[in-house]
């Protein structure tokens, strides 16, 4: 009875440990304690902040990008601004390496004008961290970064535009 | 010791034998639990590299254009080219740096040609840190200024 | 339960106790990542770049519509302040100073968009504006940022100050003369009882927003009283 006893506690310890260990292992996993990837982050946001203000200040014969968004927002008209945004921002984010990009306007936080690229989500999982177990199940994870320009229109508007990408890390 | 005593005892070690391998197991799984999300390490190349980088488009003895004032991110074209980016790149010499200034043709120029030389050799991330970003930049070219891509790809031996 | 088979409870036990402890230390409790500084010192100092890029770019935006909206106004009051009701009267309050003039319009437009200038100077028909330094400060542990940008905006008028400056000085020299003011240029004028009405049409577009855009060429307006026009003829006796 004694011997009986024993081998049962020992056989419940050793399940009951088994799954005190995986349950830790998926939660210190899934812990998002990567605390040193944020300052690289940080450094990184300024390209897309290059290439959004280049954004607005490309040339158009004799205006600018910025004065074609003033056009289109007082005809309320975006078909130029959206042929002229995707053929920069395609440009700019080749498919592969960096499939996103999402540009956008705002004023008094309603949006005035929303373009993004022809983007397949099910191909990726936007989790942040890389040894989300998840990853094992898609084939990349995208990294977004964004950046926000507070841009001045006449009349003394206030708009804001960001650009965001998404590249594979 | 009579003989019962002494079975006694060697039985109990050797029942502990198991046990103590047992407690070894669980403690270094234990262990390993603990460490994993605890940084052990911090890889800053890739930090270097990003800011190394953005010196290309923000500093005026690099490719920055100056009118009087720096306006970074628009690049004086008549920068691009080998010994101002040497001479802008100098202290880094362990980065290779390749350069692509891409409108309707295509510039290159490598900074450290030897590291730069490596660059298909990414894939090997134990060995190398490898950046690449395309800029969205603008060129002045005398009175002209027009759209164009960067794109600027660096290695690091680690 | 006999003491043999305590070790394996315990030792579960145990491992719970040191899993869940280790799991609040470092996870769920918020320690101070030492990590998380690396690169930051960086990033704040392209930061600073990033919006002094950002402010330069507003302040010749700001001045860009303030100029225009000042043109407008300027033509539509015919170079002299709103009260004078286009009425050009020398040596008074309605003195066509037409550069002084043009700059309080032009301040007074951007001031609308939060924009003061320290200086503002026209010199050939190009306009020159210094604005305050755009600065930025910043302290973090261990570094002090402080990041200061002059702004200073130069642009071509998009109108003809020199032309009006010139009709100015020719009608002044006609009315010292006492010769009669429609002699005197090549402009348009309308004569309304004592009155003698210039037209100058502007010869560039300016883009004037309200709820739709609209792209006109202002046109110059202003009015002499032929009766009372402050110049003092001298008599000679």
């Amino acid at each position: 009875m004694k011997k009986g006893e024993s081998a049962i506690t020992f056989v419940f310890s050793l399940i009951f440990l088994a799954i005190v260990i995986t349950i830790f292992y998926a939660l210190f996993l899934l812990s998002s304690v990567n605390k040193a990837n944020f300052s690289i982050n940080q450094v990184s946001l300024s390209d897309v902040n290059i290439n959004l203000i280049n954004y607005l200040r490309t040339p158009l014969n004799t205006t600018t990008v910025y004065d074609l968004m003033i056009n289109s927002y007082y005809n309320n008209d975006y078909r130029e601004l959206e042929t002229l945004s995707e053929n920069i921002f395609n440009r700019v984010y080749d498919n592969e390496r960096c499939p996103l990009w999402n540009i956008k306007g705002e004023i008094n936080n309603e949006k005035f004008f929303e373009f993004e690229s022809k983007f397949d989500a099910r191909k990726y999982t936007l989790s942040q961290n890389p040894r989300n177990f998840l990853r094992i199940f898609t084939d990349d994870y995208l990294a977004t970064r964004s950046s926000s320009f507070d841009i001045v229109f006449p009349d003394n508007k206030k708009a804001k535009i960001t650009l965001l990408e998404g590249c594979v890390e | 010791m009579n003989k019962k005593a002494q079975f006694e005892t060697s039985h109990e070690l050797i029942i502990w034998i198991p046990r103590i391998i047992a407690l070894v197991i669980v403690a270094g799984i234990v262990f390993f639990l603990i460490t994993l999300p605890v940084k052990q390490s911090f890889e800053i190349d890739k930090l270097q590299e990003t800011i190394l980088r953005q010196r290309f488009l923000y500093s005026e003895n690099c490719l920055a254009h100056n009118d009087g004032k720096v306006n970074s991110g628009i690049i004086d074209k008549s920068k691009f080219n080998q010994k101002n980016l040497d001479k802008c790149f100098e202290a880094n010499d362990k980065i290779g740096v390749n350069l692509n200034l891409i409108t309707d043709k295509i510039e290159t120029i490598n900074l450290n040609q030897k590291i730069a030389e490596k660059l298909d050799f990414c894939f090997d991330k134990k060995h190398f840190t490898c950046t690449n970003y395309t800029y969205y930049v603008l060129i002045q070219d005398e009175k002209k200024l027009e759209s164009g891509l960067l794109n600027v790809a660096m290695i690091k031996i680690k | 339960m006999n003491k043999k088979a305590i070790f394996m409870p315990l030792l579960s036990f145990f491992v719970l106790i040191i899993l869940t402890y280790s799991y609040y230390e470092l996870v769920v409790k918020d320690v101070e990542d030492k990590s998380s500084t690396i690169g930051l010192n960086q990033a704040e100092l392209v930061n600073a770049y990033n919006k002094g890029i950002e402010n330069e770019f507003n302040a010749e935006k700001a001045v860009s519509h303030s100029l225009n909206s000042a043109i407008n106004e300027f033509s539509k009051n015919g170079g002299v302040n709103g009260k004078c009701n286009n009425l050009w009267k020398f040596n008074s309050d309605c003195e066509p100073d037409l550069e002084k003039n043009f700059i309080n319009v032009f301040t007074n437009e951007l001031l609308k968009y939060g924009y003061d200038a320290k200086e503002i100077k026209i010199n050939d028909n190009s306009i020159t504006i210094i604005l305050n330094d755009f600065t930025y400060k910043k302290e973090l542990k261990n570094f002090n940022l402080e990041y200061s940008l002059p702004i200073a905006v130069r642009k071509e008028l998009d109108i003809d100050l020199n032309k009006l400056n010139s009709l100015k000085d020719q009608v002044k020299k006609c009315l010292e003369e006492g010769k009669p003011l429609n002699t005197c240029t090549n402009e348009k004028t309308e004569v309304q009882e004592n009155l003698m009405v210039f037209s100058i049409e502007n010869n560039k577009n300016i883009l004037i927003y309200t709820e739709k855009i609209e792209t006109k060429k202002p046109v110059f307006v202003f009015k002499i009283n032929t009766r009372d026009t402050g110049i003092k003829r001298e008599t000679v006796f």
